[in-house]
């Protein structure tokens, strides 16, 4: 079949609207002294806040594989829990240890989805 | 191809078996469940699920992601009126005059207007869909590739220019997803691009995760940074509107309705615009505007009304075009798209019992849906005081399941976290997101048809302006801009609505 549209014409399309339209957004602001957009950026405990649970969703993923999604998922669900609102520790626990039982019965079993169950127990 | 009473029959004999019976129920309880729960919205709570019910057969699993959808619809009143904070963006106006209504101790009639005024706009709206949708749909059967480009691009120029932001970024948000969704595979041709020699990237980027990252994450991200805390809940009492209520909303609801369902059928009309434009309406041709804020209850029923119109309509051209109008329109095409069902005149012509099935189930869904909100009102209400703290990491955990059960690969769950962040700061800095999602679902239909297109004229881009359906629609997507465009410059700060998961 031959081909009407060259490969790299829509990546180009795209890549030119984007970097055009971001260069002229650039120069606008950097001309009304960046009044155009009132930012309004978390202040030094928000952004804590939101790197610490971004990063706890990092760490659940990354130790999914090895350690198993019930387990990883609970833990992420306590550590969470707890650390947004320090005086939940029992109601972080508990959805914690819900949270991997219906991993590993509900979604692994009953909806038979194949979530890993940890490399480091089974083998 | 037109209507006809036999499909609707056989629609209702299959939706009326106890399992999708059973399944538009569940979607019902999920989708007041989302509608109620500040933080998670329809696009997502269909997203995140949709992967989780492969174990369904395709009819039921349809019945019960459109009932998450209306149900949805629903519940996004509850928190407006009882608490002051809408559920989502579509009910901002029911809590004007709702949650006044709330704090003269009339939240019980307010709930159970709101309640009403959906079911009579939901199941107005349902004829509309069941009439409209086949002729429709007869005249989409005349499309060629041509037209399929024109169309998908009038849908996007639409949704950009009603975005109501600045038009550019509009702009750049749509590229933004056409770039995502650029990377693997071409569709036709099967030739990597965007790859980089990585593995993971050939398979392409799943728009179900561009979509739970954009939704889901980021709003999540929003919340935990303005650190919602939890709701305290006043007591309902006298639930029943009286007579003199009903009859003076009964104007409101069969007027949003029209403005929801017409307007709905527009692609970037979503209830989030349609519920402001129908209450600004009733504010308009009432007597006594002035009540409109200190707890009108047409102030109620006209935003909910329009509100489940639109949804309803949204259908319309899903249905007949495989063209999504909003966000959560574009996560059911991908949920038909996995069960391999292309979305278009082909689905009425060949899969007439799975499209009528799901109609008919959605007459089903809002009888269930009034039955569920009229008594249990006071319990959804209490739901919603669910803390954040506890609310976030749920769903967080969802989000994470739920695209990683769409191909059990892991790259897709980074791509979800990377797009939350993505849409975290598209959020900040005042970016639509609509287009990005609308780009990178219709991306695939929209190269697809436009390769096709080029074949058939061997290359010339004429082909789009000389075709008078493709020509039509390429007019009105110009016009679509050029309006845009002059309303950015004739009005510097027009009212901005505020942008979630609608």
């Amino acid at each position: 079949m031959e081909e009407r549209l060259p490969p790299r014409t829509l990546p180009y399309i795209v890549g030119v609207t984007i970097l055009s339209g971001g260069a002229f957004l650039a120069l606008k602001s950097w001309r009304l002294g960046g009044k155009d957009v009132p930012l309004k950026w978390p202040d030094r405990g928000a952004m804590i806040r939101i790197t610490v649970i971004l990063l706890a969703a990092v760490v659940f993923v990354l130790v999914m594989t090895p350690i198993g999604f019930p387990l990883s998922s609970g833990l992420y669900i306590a550590f969470s829990i707890w650390y947004l609102k320090r005086s939940a520790v029992w109601t972080g626990l508990i959805c914690g240890i819900i949270t991997g039982v219906l991993s590993y019965y509900v979604f692994g079993q009953l909806l038979e989805l194949s979530l890993p169950i940890g490399t480091i127990f089974f083998e | 191809m037109g209507f006809s009473w036999d499909y609707l029959l056989q629609g209702f004999s299959i939706a009326l078996t106890w399992q999708n019976l059973f399944w538009a129920l569940v979607g019902s309880l999920i989708g007041t469940l989302v509608g109620v729960l500040p933080g998670i919205g329809p696009s997502s709570g269909i997203a995140i699920l949709l992967p989780l019910t492969t174990f369904l057969p395709p009819t039921s699993a349809i019945i019960m992601m459109a009932a998450i959808y209306y149900g949805a619809m629903y519940g996004g009143s509850t928190t407006a009126i009882v608490v002051n904070i809408p559920g989502e963006a579509s009910s901002v106006p029911t809590a004007l005059d709702g949650y006044e209504m709330a704090k003269q101790g009339n939240a019980g009639p307010a709930l159970a207007i709101a309640a009403i005024s959906s079911f009579l706009a939901g199941t107005l709206s349902l004829f509309g869909l069941t009439f409209f949708a086949p002729i429709c749909a007869g005249f989409a059967l005349a499309f060629g590739p041509p037209e399929y480009f024109a169309l998908m691009l009038m849908g996007l120029s639409l949704v950009i220019s009603l975005s109501g932001r600045a038009l550019l970024k509009g702009v750049i948000s749509m590229a933004l997803g056409l770039l995502a969704a650029l990377i693997g595979q071409n569709p036709l041709t099967g030739a990597a691009r965007l790859t980089f020699g990585s593995l993971d990237l050939m398979a392409g980027i799943n728009f179900i995760s561009v979509i739970v990252g954009v939704f889901a994450i980021s709003e999540v991200m929003l919340n935990i940074e303005a650190e919602a805390g939890a709701i305290s809940l006043a007591g309902i009492k006298n639930l029943m509107p009286t007579w003199a209520d009903i009859k003076r909303c009964t104007g409101a609801m069969l007027r949003s309705t029209g403005v929801g369902f017409f307007l709905g059928l527009l692609p970037g009309c979503a209830p989030s615009v349609t519920t402001f434009v129908a209450y600004d309406l009733e504010k308009r041709i009432s007597k006594d505007p002035d009540r409109f804020g200190k707890g009108a209850i047409e102030g109620v029923a006209a935003p909910e009304g329009a509100n489940n119109a639109t949804s309803t309509a949204g259908f319309v051209p899903l249905f007949s075009f495989g063209l999504p109008t909003a966000p959560s329109m574009a996560v059911l095409l991908g949920g038909l798209m996995m069960y391999g069902l292309q979305p278009g005149p082909m689905l009425f012509k060949n899969n007439p019992q799975f499209v009528w099935a799901v109609i008919a189930s959605m007459y089903i869904g809002n009888v269930m849906l009034l039955v569920l909100n009229l008594p249990l009102v006071g319990l959804w209400a209490r739901i919603a005081v669910v803390p954040f703290p506890v609310l976030a990491p749920i769903i967080i955990f969802c989000s994470v399941l739920g695209t990683y059960s769409i191909r059990f690969i892991l790259f897709d769950v980074w791509v979800m976290l990377v797009f939350g962040l993505i849409g975290y700061f598209m959020r900040k800095l005042g970016f639509p997101i609509a287009p990005l999602v609308l780009a990178s679902v219709l991306a695939q239909m929209l190269e697809t048809s436009l390769q096709q297109a080029l074949l058939i004229s061997q290359g010339s881009p004429l082909i789009f302006f000389t075709r008078p359906i493709s020509l039509a629609f390429m007019i009105l997507s110009a016009i679509s801009i050029l309006w845009g465009l002059w309303v950015q410059l004739k009005k510097k700060d027009r009212v901005v609505v505020e942008e979630t998961d609608e």
